[in-house]
């Protein structure tokens, strides 16, 4: 999968999850700048990917993320 | 020597006259054109150092026993985070050692320094209940000032290497300079390496606008600290120092004046704190976001200690609801409440605490399963820029949950928390209001109470901005000397009525 499909897949996840259709993520889009994206929320995402995705990561992977891009590519890294 | 004092002014004076004077060494002061990036170099190095030195000095009259220790663990932490770089990628196995050995030495100190008198009492207690009698006693061991500060500062540096946030410097001078810097060595806040480490890469030459901000921060703080909160804790001293013999409702007004005293006092420290960092063209972490239009427990936390809360979600809270993720809810209360647990019993080894803590996380769980957590809401304003009734009612509520959890932190024991409760529940034929204190004691606090309520008000008006104070915008205050005078006429009201109290509340942790 292409990562700019990955990106739009994650975007309608994020929308879904943090109820707010007006969210538009790009690979350098931070937790600070969405409103609903906090340290717990961030936890329903990662668990949200997983199983959109069909996929696990660990947890070094979840923690060393810095922005949406990182994740794009841990879900770009599993899927291949 | 606290920041408000007068040989902290002393030491101050001299070292900001050399520390400022650096920039320019060599050439005109102000000089912009032609800058020559080696001897730039040369200075921020110095510049460096001579930090460093201040850090050293002003420690050296806090602890100066303590000055080898602080010294060997930041050249220890300083290995530790060069080797985690030098093996990462290309041995993980071998980097994830060093960094691990580094979070296993800070918890190890602070487990020596803070909690081991308090495993060894306790310990002895559980012993005898059962009719033992050990003969162990604790080992009074000092602890040694700003190291539950300084050693966090150490442990996120190797997990920010481990975690690819920051790559370690090989700059033992700034290194040292960051982890000890003076201004937050004593209370905090505690600055994170990612945030602090690059201010330190560049040569800092003097800017009046952020030294002038810095000024009216730090003037800030000590209207907070001197003539708020110490004045409030004349008031609340003298309850909790003859609970039994105080009414109901004195009792009551010294609980709900405790959490404004408390937030007076440490967020005034950390004015001053951050203030003396803009002086010296450094932006110290923000500690805290007017914690008191919080409307829920978890919005309070955003706004209270932040450093410490940020910390710990990214160290604690962070992995644990990483690896619980699997229990969804259920294990994200869990990982709450752990962590939770460890900010009560970061503030000292005591059950007082480990219940304050405890208190906290589980005031989360209705949070969490009613679902109100996730449901965020701007604040609204109502007629005169007030907060609406409901907004102003979860706020009052919040509030009341707040100040009966510092019934637990200020209580001595926990017997002292029967103490307090027992004293409300059955102080109302005492004589009411006086505290025991003298009228002129009873006015100044009282006093110190209203304009507290005052500064809460103009601090709603301006929760925009990182702090509120400033001159008045009135044309009469438009001349700058003008709104000098009016700093220095604040000033001098602070000096008329501030105790001799030099405590904070924060310095003993």
């Amino acid at each position: 999968m292409e990562k700019v499909e990955i990106l739009k897949q994650l975007e309608t996840i994020f929308r879904d999850v943090l109820d707010n259709e007006g969210i538009v993520l790009t690979p350098q889009t931070v937790a600070d700048d969405v409103e609903e994206w906090d340290s717990l929320t961030h936890i329903q995402l990662v668990v949200a990917v997983e199983k959109a995705f069909g996929i696990r990561f660990s947890s070094k992977e979840i923690l060393s993320w810095a922005n949406v891009g990182d994740l794009v590519d841990s879900v770009a890294a599993k899927l291949c | 020597m606290t920041v408000n004092s007068l040989e902290f002014l002393l030491f101050f004076a001299v070292f900001f006259a050399v520390y400022s004077a650096i920039p320019c060494l060599g050439r005109k002061c102000g000089a912009r054109a032609g800058i020559d990036a080696d001897a730039d170099e040369v200075r921020r190095k110095l510049q460096n150092l001579w930090l460093l030195a201040g850090n050293i000095v002003f420690y050296a009259f806090a602890e100066p026993r303590m000055l080898p220790l602080l010294g060997g663990v930041i050249v220890l932490y300083w290995l530790f985070g060069l080797a985690a770089g030098r093996f990462g990628g290309s041995n993980e196995r071998v980097a994830g050692l060093f960094s691990a050995a580094g979070v296993v030495s800070g918890i190890g100190s602070l487990l020596y320094f803070k909690y081991l008198d308090f495993f060894i009492e306790s310990f002895a207690d559980l012993l005898s209940l059962f009719g033992f009698r050990p003969g162990m006693h604790a080992l009074g061991i000092v602890l040694p000032v700003g190291v539950s500060f300084f050693v966090f500062k150490l442990m996120s540096y190797v997990i920010d290497i481990r975690r690819g946030v920051i790559a370690p410097t090989r700059d033992f001078i700034s290194f040292a300079a960051y982890v000890s810097f003076f201004p937050t060595m004593l209370s905090g806040p505690i600055d994170r390496p990612k945030a602090f480490l690059p201010q330190l890469a560049t040569l800092r030459r003097f800017s009046l606008p952020m030294a002038s901000d810095g000024c009216r921060q730090i003037l800030w703080g000590i209207v907070k600290k001197m003539l708020l909160a110490d004045n409030l804790a004349v008031l609340t001293d003298a309850c909790w120092s003859d609970m039994a013999s105080q009414s109901t409702v004195s009792v009551l007004i010294a609980v709900l004046v405790y959490p404004v005293q408390m937030y007076m006092d440490f967020s005034g420290y950390s004015d001053m704190a951050i203030g003396v960092g803009k002086i010296l063209g450094f932006r110290v972490a923000r500690n805290f976001s007017y914690p008191f239009f919080a409307r829920n427990i978890a919005e309070y936390w955003r706004g209270w200690h932040i450093s410490l809360t940020s910390w710990l979600t990214d160290y604690v809270f962070m992995p644990l609801n990483v690896r619980f993720r699997d229990w969804g809810t259920h294990g994200s209360v869990l990982a709450i409440i752990i962590t939770f647990v460890l900010i009560g019993m970061w503030h000292g080894a005591s059950w007082t605490f480990l219940l304050f803590g405890l208190y906290h996380g589980l005031l989360y769980v209705p949070l969490m399963y009613s679902g109100a957590f996730f449901r965020k809401s701007k604040l609204k304003e109502g007629r005169f820029g007030l907060p609406s009734a409901s907004d102003a009612a979860k706020m009052a509520s919040t509030y009341l949950l707040v100040a009966l959890g510092l019934i637990i932190f200020r209580a001595p024991s926990l017997a002292g928390v029967a103490d307090c409760f027992t004293a409300i529940f059955t102080g109302a034929g005492r004589p009411p209001l006086t505290f025991g204190l003298t009228g002129r004691e009873l006015v100044i606090s009282g006093a110190a109470l209203l304009l507290s309520f005052g500064a809460v008000a103009w601090e709603w008006y301006g929760r925009k901005k990182e702090y509120v104070f400033a001159a008045p915008s009135w044309r009469i205050f438009r001349p700058r000397a003008m709104r000098i005078a009016f700093y220095a006429a604040v000033f001098i009201v602070v000096m008329m009525f501030a105790t001799n109290s030099n405590e904070f509340i924060y310095f003993s942790f």
